[in-house]
């Protein structure tokens, strides 16, 4: 598995969208000091609500789950297919890595936020609700990135296909964010569009309408395209 | 050692690309002749257990490789036709990380990884990017990482593409060495490299097995078939309508043909000694 985190460590593009998206919080977060200093840390607390979770979506969607389809772009995989280690094992290890360096970009980013908001907003320490309530959203955001990160990983070894799966994967994320809560009603098609494809997690909130049946559905989308993966590297001989 | 196929057959879609395959290979060099379609990638993927084959089984001492799985693989070296890589790995990264996928230990896999590059005439480019390198070196590095392991069963289709005389002569050398202790399979074009290196060599066409036998006893079987033939140009075409010809030299308005044929087919035909294109002629021409 180290060598699978340290090509990822590696890969420049990891921590070229980091630091766009560090930059971009950075920009914003000069605006809002100077244009809008009464919601200041209100602000910084939503950083996941739009900048984190999009910078944390393209983290997975154009660097983590790439592995996942590399060796057939490569055409490597019949050399890597032939090794001991280079079916299942390699398999695992690249998604713990990938699960790995997810968390990573999102602890990372969050202490850019944090030292970003304090720097910005010339202070030296944050007020202790205003932690404790972005900590508690973070922590959904990790949960919402290893899943996001399972889905369209598990998509893209299905399919093999890096920008097919950015798109597959992308796309209902991509629409979630001009999906307005307010209008849609439950088990309408832009309801699950909203809160079905990790929109929610990313975002740093639990999903609030009926979380039983989201309960459901996160673990059966999950094991139902890791199943998907394995029958198709069953199929060609990757197991 | 033995690797036994076991009524091998594989279709894709209603098109037979093996049938009926049956082999029993032990320690040596086979090489795989035959033309363009005839089943020889599909074989060896077989043989690497990437490809499941439609029936039968591959056997290595008696066990399915199917099942084997891992432990199978952990003896197996391969090459394969098209070689891929990771553009920006350099070379030794490249071998470094295959070394590991195959189990090898950090200690292990660096001091092979030296060592081959050393035997491939890599060293001194080990640090360059794959992708800078020539074709040729990179096909040097796929030899390489076939070689990493120290494998039982080498599987190496098409090997020697893309390499000049010298890196041939020095691959020949490589695989003679080793293949004392192992089982290799070798598929070519470059029938010179089989009559070189080879053991035995499997014939196959259009998804059968013609013959395994010595490259020598093939070529005694093209005793007395083999002529030289110098004619006036104008009248080439009708030798090389009548006969297979495997060289046409042109010799000011003079056509110099090598052919095949069982009868003497000109006055003027000298008898020649038998090569391995000359067979290949004979069993694909």
């Amino acid at each position: 598995m180290r060598t699978e985190i340290n090509h990822i460590v590696r890969t420049p593009l990891y921590w070229l969208v980091l630091i766009a998206g560090i930059g971009a919080r950075t920009v914003f977060a000069y605006l809002d000091f100077k244009h809008r200093l009464d919601s200041y840390w209100t602000l910084s607390d939503e950083y996941w609500s739009r900048l984190g979770s999009i910078t944390v979506a393209f983290l997975i969607l154009l660097v983590l789950i790439h592995r996942f389809s590399v060796d057939y772009e490569n055409n490597t995989y019949p050399v890597i297919a032939s090794t001991a280690y280079g079916r299942k094992k390699l398999y695992f290890e690249r998604l713990a890595a990938g699960c790995l360096m997810a968390i990573l970009g999102v602890v990372i980013l969050t202490i850019a936020n944090i030292g970003i908001t304090l720097t910005i907003g010339r202070c030296f320490i944050t007020p202790t609700d205003w932690l404790y309530g972005f900590a508690s959203h973070t922590i959904v955001v990790i949960v919402g990135a290893v899943g996001y990160f399972l889905v369209s990983a598990f998509v893209c070894d299905t399919i093999s296909n890096h920008p097919a799966s950015m798109c597959i994967c992308g796309l209902p994320l991509g629409i979630s964010y001009f999906i307005n809560i307010g209008i849609i009603e439950e088990f309408d098609l832009f309801w699950f569009i909203r809160y079905g494809f990790f929109t929610e997690l990313l975002r740093g909130r639990w999903i609030s309408s009926l979380p039983a049946f989201w309960g459901i559905w996160y673990p059966v989308m999950i094991v139902g395209v890791f199943i998907l993966s394995i029958y198709r590297r069953k199929e060609r001989k990757l197991l | 050692m033995k690797l036994v196929f076991e009524n091998i057959s594989k279709l894709y879609g209603d098109f037979p690309a093996l049938s009926g395959i049956n082999l029993s290979l032990e320690n040596g060099v086979y090489g795989l002749l035959g033309p363009n379609g005839a089943g020889k990638t599909t074989l060896m993927r077989i043989m690497t257990d990437l490809l499941k084959p439609s029936t039968g089984r591959v056997l290595l001492d008696g066990k399915d490789i199917a099942l084997l799985g891992a432990d199978f693989r952990r003896r197996l070296g391969y090459l394969p036709q098209d070689f891929g890589f990771y553009p920006n790995y350099t070379a030794e990264q490249y071998l470094l990380y295959i070394a590991r996928l195959k189990g090898l230990t950090g200690f292990e896999a660096k001091k092979q990884t030296g060592a081959l590059l050393e035997m491939v005439g890599l060293y001194e480019k080990r640090n360059q990017k794959m992708k800078g390198l020539s074709g040729g070196q990179r096909q040097r590095v796929g030899i390489a990482q076939a070689l990493l392991g120290d494998p039982d069963i080498l599987v190496l289709d098409e090997p020697t593409a893309g390499l000049d005389p010298e890196e041939r002569i020095r691959f020949r050398g490589i695989i003679s060495n080793l293949s004392r202790q192992k089982t290799v399979l070798l598929s070519t074009h470059i029938v010179s490299d089989l009559e070189a290196v080879a053991n035995e060599i499997i014939f196959l066409k259009k998804g059968h097995v013609l013959t395994v036998q010595k490259p020598h006893d093939l070529l005694r079987e093209l005793d007395g078939m083999v002529w030289t033939v110098s004619v006036p140009s104008e009248n080439e075409r009708g030798f090389t309508e009548k006969y297979p010809c495997s060289n046409i030299m042109h010799d000011g308005e003079m056509s110099v043909m090598r052919i095949l044929s069982k009868q003497k087919p000109h006055n003027a035909a000298a008898p020649e000694r038998p090569n391995m294109e000359d067979l290949y002629l004979y069993h694909f021409g």
